[in-house]
């Protein structure tokens, strides 16, 4: 029984290790974590830029794990989208879409062991979710696909608080504190913890 | 043993000259000289909040490095969702003309580019787009006349027919370089000294241009437009860029520095 049971595990083991040597791309998050197939991730930060707006990033990037130069692409699926814009930039363009729909970015290749960053951003201008599923295609040299990639879900949420409608309300009405819980200006860069007038607390960063 | 020398020595010199592996992407492979028989006009639709559009700025400079700077014509169109308008904090160098132009030709993503009016393509794909365009044969020349008095300019064109009848429309543009402004970049860095090149600034007549149509031998010649150059311009900078286009696609341009 021991030995049927170490047996699986090593079959099991080496199934897993096959797989991902297998794999040409990955999705990883911004801590080099990988990303399973088919997983959905929420992200709520939403980041205050007096350049860009307000937007909540994805945080993640395509990593090539083979030994190769690949070509790759996305195919995004917009699922949803409440208000705002989404916005991939990846690999070549910048694709900034206000509805709902499916497209396919342009192609690049990659290197053995790049891992680029999606940009991938929801700017809303109101609360709300923006979704999207994206599906990684490999591809040969003359551009034809060649096999699927792992897949993710990104659910973007910005999420009323209080019931206030404005953004700007919410700016001007809260108060601002940095990590140690220290008193700091609305308009400083960083890190924000900012407790609203309801007092219920988000986390903002400032850029 | 002398013999045997030999033939070690022998073998071990052919060892040490065999072959080394070179890349596929590192060897030299021989590319004819493009045939350039008229002038390119590439419209790079791009942007400050785009991050992918110094990539696309990089490809003109090779571009221009490779067939002449004077055979492709290059003009940076900030404008679309990642273009940016000027704030009272910050220069922004997107212009409602440009946004007009990038709502027309219904573009969908940045950085994307218009070879003489082609179809979009990516700025990987601009290379062999121009290097066809070069090849083919212009069926009008033109002339750009200049006359400049501080921040006035006064400018008209001649447009002389090569081959045939041409009918279709003469713009004429502003644009400047060596323009310091924010641009987001590639590593997602903001460099808030970027230095941006060929920007378009003015359509000195018409977003749309103005008709022109002239016969083999013949000339036409606009009427003078006169332009006075904001402060915040550098005249220094500024040229003059002449197209003229159809149904067709652009069928030559031209440009001249003013100064």
């Amino acid at each position: 029984m021991k030995k049927l049971f170490t047996l699986c595990f090593f079959l099991l083991t080496t199934g897993f290790m096959m797989a991902e040597d297998n794999a040409t791309f990955l999705f990883i998050d911004k801590d080099g974590n990988v990303i399973s197939d088919g997983a959905t991730v929420t992200r709520n930060v939403l980041i205050e830029d007096d350049l860009l707006g307000n937007f909540i990033n994805s945080d993640i990037n395509v990593k090539n794990v083979s030994a190769e130069t690949v070509s790759v692409r996305i195919v995004c699926q917009i699922e949803s989208l409440d208000n705002g814009d989404f916005q991939l930039c990846f690999p070549v363009n910048c694709i900034r879409k206000s509805v709902i729909e499916t497209f396919i970015t342009g192609s690049d290749k990659m290197t053995p062991s790049e891992s680029r960053d999606l940009k991938c951003e929801w700017f809303p201008m109101d609360y709300g979710i923006c979704k999207a599923t994206l599906t990684i295609e490999e591809l040969n040299s003359f551009g034809g696909k060649i096999a699927d990639g792992p897949s993710v879900t990104i659910v973007f949420n910005y999420q009323d608080p209080s019931g206030i409608q404005s953004v700007k309300t919410i700016a001007t009405s809260a108060e601002h504190y940095n990590l140690a819980g220290q008193y700091i200006k609305a308009g400083l860069r960083g890190i924000h913890v900012v407790r609203m007038e309801n007092g219920s607390i988000r986390k903002i960063i400032k850029r | 043993m002398n013999v045997k020398t030999y033939i070690l020595t022998a073998f071990v010199a052919l060892a040490m000259t065999a072959c080394s592996y070179i890349e596929e992407g590192d060897r030299l492979i021989y590319v004819k000289p493009a045939e350039v028989k008229r002038c390119v006009l590439l419209e790079d639709f791009t942007g400050q909040r785009c991050i992918n559009c110094p990539k696309a700025s990089d490809e003109i400079k090779a571009l221009q490095e490779q067939y002449g700077v004077d055979n492709v014509i290059a003009v940076g169109i900030h404008s679309g969702p990642l273009g940016f308008h000027s704030t009272d904090k910050y220069v922004g160098l997107s212009t409602d003309t440009g946004d007009e132009y990038y709502d027309h030709w219904a573009l969908d993503y940045q950085p994307v580019g218009l070879i003489d009016r082609g179809g979009p393509l990516e700025y990987t794909a601009w290379n062999a787009r121009i290097r066809e365009e070069l090849a083919k044969a212009a069926p009008v020349n033109i002339d750009l006349m200049l006359d400049v008095q501080n921040d006035q300019l006064t400018i008209w064109a001649e447009v002389m027919g090569m081959e045939g009848t041409t009918t279709g429309k003469l713009q004429l543009w502003l644009t400047e370089d060596d323009v310091i402004a924010f641009q987001l970049m590639p590593d997602g860095t903001r460099n808030m000294e970027y230095v941006h090149q060929h920007v378009f600034r003015a359509a000195v007549n018409g977003t749309w241009g103005e008709p022109v149509s002239v016969k083999e031998g013949e000339t036409f010649t606009t009427q003078r437009y006169t332009f006075t150059v904001p402060k915040d311009w550098n005249v220094d900078h500024l040229s003059v860029v002449a197209f003229v286009y159809s149904d067709q696609g652009v069928l030559q341009a031209q440009k001249i520095k003013i100064i």
